[in-house]
């Protein structure tokens, strides 16, 4: 039998990160009383051990029915040896205390203990929350501010508590996240052994990804700190910028009005300095700047990302050319996977045009005189409202066809009757009326009805 | 300070990452489920073929598709969660950045019918929990399971062994394709009959013998009732799809020796209460034809099965009849009677439980030994 089952594992994570949310009320606890910074990390210690015991007495409990003899002596053996280790290091840490003090260190021993014991019974993702980490925060913050209060505070060692903190974080972003999928899992009461176990890893993967960008980000707070200034100031310069040309352009109007005005002449003047000149140009620069990239920004995230995905195919294809090849992925008692790349979806592949652009298609085409031609054209553009819709409509494709697979998603009386009069004004070479656009008009409102509840989705 | 910066960092980071995996965890996610046939015959193990084909940069850590499907498509095992009629298939996947994953699950169709995926529910999640994403997926896939054919002659008896002499159709006129042999000329024999190298050879006038042939021809007539009274619903339902089986493989008979075969029954293959009754056709592609009418037959009969024969009995006009039946009365008895005594020959297959002293001496019968009560018992 597996001793360390995945559960167990992810509940000890969660007891780390518990354990790593009471350090700050260590820390204050051990300053308050005046103890070193060594003091207080042994006193750290010492809750460990006796949340440590009181998790492992409640496990053996819990166990006496089923287990063996031994295995129940052995326990306590253990517990009663960690007690020892605990009174003999509160021996050592607080001969020198006031009574009350003493008592109230017994007393958190004894909580920590019971605590302990309870989280036996709890589900691994309920020992550990982000309310725990938040009050970790807490008490960090508060920590800080009693260094701000009394500079004597100031020899309380931050970058334990970060360290700590940040474990904390790391335990909590785990047991949710594999809190998560079991509880998506026994939600609708299915088996977890039907989980493939190469899911847990992937987003365990995942997720220390989440972490590491966190962690950089933390170690690069300086620079990014610096570059937010940067920005910051940019953005002002060019507010300020807006500002002085809004404040020249009604100058313009106001010299003619009001000739007396001292203030307007002022700006003008202020406007009319030798840096004026570059002020402007900058300021243009960086409108016409900012109107390309608006206007590309499509282009420019499409080309940045097409570069990535290049240098991603390349590493996939440097890693591994096997990868390349499609490859057995999991298999099962019940089934077998088949694992292979796929590229991106252009968007020439999926839509051949933006809804932006059949949409300025559409109203010109409600503008058009009712002509053969142009119901012709109407119908053009159904078909690729169609293809848009992701209908598998093909070039080689006959009317009927389009008819047939549009179908299912459309409702067919304006489709057939469309399609029905299409071919007789394209083939039977039919003047069209009136009630000919009817349909087609009927069947592009659907269309485009269609594609905005698709937007919406 | 640092606390500060760590709690706005950690806000943003757990903030931008369930904002992106709400926005766009199944967004270019392409999500396909067909069956890999349309067509297999009960017994047979198709495939299931899932793909997911994930087109963004974002993975997705985790998906789950549950299918619905019929019970009689029997895959996933454990996995699968059956109901009355339903059977309910997590599927979970995992799928990287740009990749396509195609799961092939292996169904065995346990039931003939025409059956399909009801609904596909997607879900998916962040990596946090702090959203769970669902979007329903659509599949137009069906299948037409066909009746399995069962050995005929291994599974039934015939609890009345007849003895002595046997009537036998013959027609009044030969058949002038099908040679028999030759024999000696008789008064009567017209001359384009004479074989004129035998009577060289045996210096006697000789003729050829001709066969005495007619056309064969075959109906099928199913009860799609397990016992006389029984209203739309059917009881017994085990003895009927087995009936259907019977049917199937009395079709597949006839593909061998190009006998022309019709179906009659008293089901319907719509929700209507129309009988079902089809061409007569012979040949391997009006069988499979017919064995696709069986296994569309809804699980309900149309008429009472004494009733629907005697507004059939105009309608049956073949050399040869087949009934088909769970169950058999006295009168289902009568009719095949008429029928025998007009010149049809009629065989009767029981697939129900049935009593040794309810089976008619007089006609052809065949029961399953298992189902058969005899004085004895169980024969």
């Amino acid at each position: 039998m597996k001793f360390m089952t995945l559960p167990r594992l992810f509940k000890l994570i969660a007891m780390i990160g518990v354990l790593c949310c009471c350090y700050p009320s260590v820390v204050a606890l051990s300053y308050l009383c005046g103890y070193s910074r060594g003091t207080c990390l042994l006193f750290f210690v010492v809750f460990c051990i006796v949340g440590a015991i009181g998790y492992g007495v409640q496990m053996m409990l819990n166990r006496l029915q089923t287990a063996q003899k031994i295995t129940i002596v052995q326990s306590r053996l253990c517990s009663i040896v960690g007690l020892f280790v605990v009174l003999m290091l509160t021996a050592v840490l607080l001969p020198t205390c006031l009574l009350a003090f003493r008592v109230f260190y017994l007393l958190i021993l004894a909580a920590i203990f019971v605590l302990s014991g309870n989280l036996v019974l709890k589900h691994y993702f309920d020992v550990l929350g982000w309310t725990a980490v938040a009050a970790s925060f807490g008490g960090n913050l508060a920590i800080c501010l009693l260094m701000l209060k009394y500079p004597s505070a100031s020899n309380i060692e931050q970058d334990t508590q970060l360290v700590l903190l940040f474990v904390a974080i790391a335990c909590c972003l785990v047991t949710n996240n594999q809190g998560n999928i079991d509880y998506l899992m026994n939600r609708r009461k299915h088996d977890l052994s039907h989980l493939p176990q190469h899911i847990r890893y992937y987003n365990l993967l995942l997720l220390s990804g989440v972490f590491g960008i966190l962690v950089l980000l933390f170690a690069l707070r300086q620079p990014l700190a610096w570059l937010i200034l940067r920005v910051k100031d940019l953005l002002m310069y060019v507010l300020r910028l807006l500002i002085q040309l809004f404040l020249w352009f009604i100058s313009l109007f106001a010299s003619n009005v009001v000739e007396d005005s001292v203030e307007a002449e002022q700006s003008v003047m202020d406007l009319g300095t030798s840096d004026s000149g570059n002020t402007y140009h900058n300021l243009i620069f960086i409108v016409i700047l900012v109107v390309i990239l608006f206007l590309l920004r499509k282009k420019i995230i499409g080309a940045i990302s097409g570069l990535f995905k290049k240098i991603y195919f390349l590493i996939r294809d440097w890693l591994g050319s096997s990868k390349l090849i499609p490859h057995h992925g999991m298999q099962s008692e019940y089934y077998q996977d088949h694992i292979e790349l796929v590229e991106g979806l252009t968007k020439s592949r999926k839509t051949g045009q933006s809804r932006r652009q059949l949409m300025r298609q559409y109203k010109q085409y409600q503008k058009l005189p009712k002509t053969a031609e142009n119901f012709r054209a109407g119908y053009k553009l159904a078909v690729q409202w169609m293809t848009f819709l992701s209908i598998p409509v093909e070039p080689c494709d006959t009317t009927m066809e389009i008819c047939s697979k549009a179908n299912d998603a459309l409702s067919g009386q304006h489709l057939t009757q469309t399609t029905t009069n299409y071919n007789e004004i394209r083939y039977g070479l039919q003047q069209c009326d009136q009630n000919d656009f009817f349909s087609l008009d009927k069947l592009l409102e659907e269309l485009v009805n269609l594609s905005a509840k698709k937007r919406k989705n | 300070m640092e606390f500060l910066v760590l709690i706005v960092l950690l806000v943003a980071v757990v903030g931008i990452e369930r904002l992106i995996f709400a926005r766009h965890s199944l967004t270019h996610l392409e999500y396909t489920c067909d069956f890999s046939t349309d067509e297999a015959t009960q017994g047979d193990t198709i495939s299931l073929i899932e793909v997911v084909s994930n087109h963004k940069w974002l993975p997705v850590p985790w998906l789950k598709s549950e299918i619905t499907t019929t019970k009689w498509l029997d895959f996933a095992g454990a996995q699968s969660i059956v109901t009355d009629q339903t059977r309910f298939v997590p599927s979970f996947f995992v799928v990287k950045s740009f990749q396509k994953v195609q799961r092939v699950w292996h169904v065995k169709c346990l039931k003939r019918g025409e059956f399909s995926i009801q609904r596909i529910s997607l879900v998916s999640t962040d990596l946090i929990g702090g959203s769970t994403l669902t979007r329903p997926a659509t599949s137009t896939s069906q299948i037409l399971i066909l009746p399995a054919s069962i050995d005929l002659a291994a599974n039934f008896i015939s609890p009345k062994y007849l003895s002595g002499d046997v009537l036998v159709r013959r027609n009044l006129i030969a058949d002038p394709f099908y040679l028999a042999g030759v024999r000696e000329y008789q008064p009567g024999d017209s001359m384009n009959k004479i074989h004129w190298s035998a009577t060289a050879k045996e210096g006697t006038l000789m003729v050829h013998r001709l066969e005495y042939t007619a056309d064969q021809s075959l109906t099928v007539v199913l009860n799609m009732q397990s016992r006389a009274y029984e209203n739309d619903g059917i009881i017994d339902l085990d003895r009927v799809e087995y009936a259907i089986c019977v049917c199937a493989s009395i079709f597949d008979q006839t593909v061998d020796e190009q006998i022309p075969v019709r179906l009659l029954a008293n089901g319907s293959t719509e929700a209507g209460r129309t009988s079902t009754a089809s061409g007569e056709y012979f040949g391997e592609h009006h069988v499979m034809e017919l064995k696709r009418i069986l296994a569309k037959l809804q699980q309900r009969s149309t008429d009472d099965f004494p009733t629907y024969l005697n507004d059939q009995f105009s309608a049956i006009q073949t050399s040869d009849t087949v009934i088909v039946t769970a169950y058999i009365n006295e009168e289902i008895a009568s009719f095949v009677r008429y029928k025998v005594q007009s010149g049809m020959k009629v065989k009767i297959f029981i697939t129900g439980r049935v009593n040794s002293t309810d089976i008619p001496d007089d006609l052809e019968v065949f029961c399953l030994p298992e189902l058969l009560d005899t004085e004895e018992g169980i024969a």
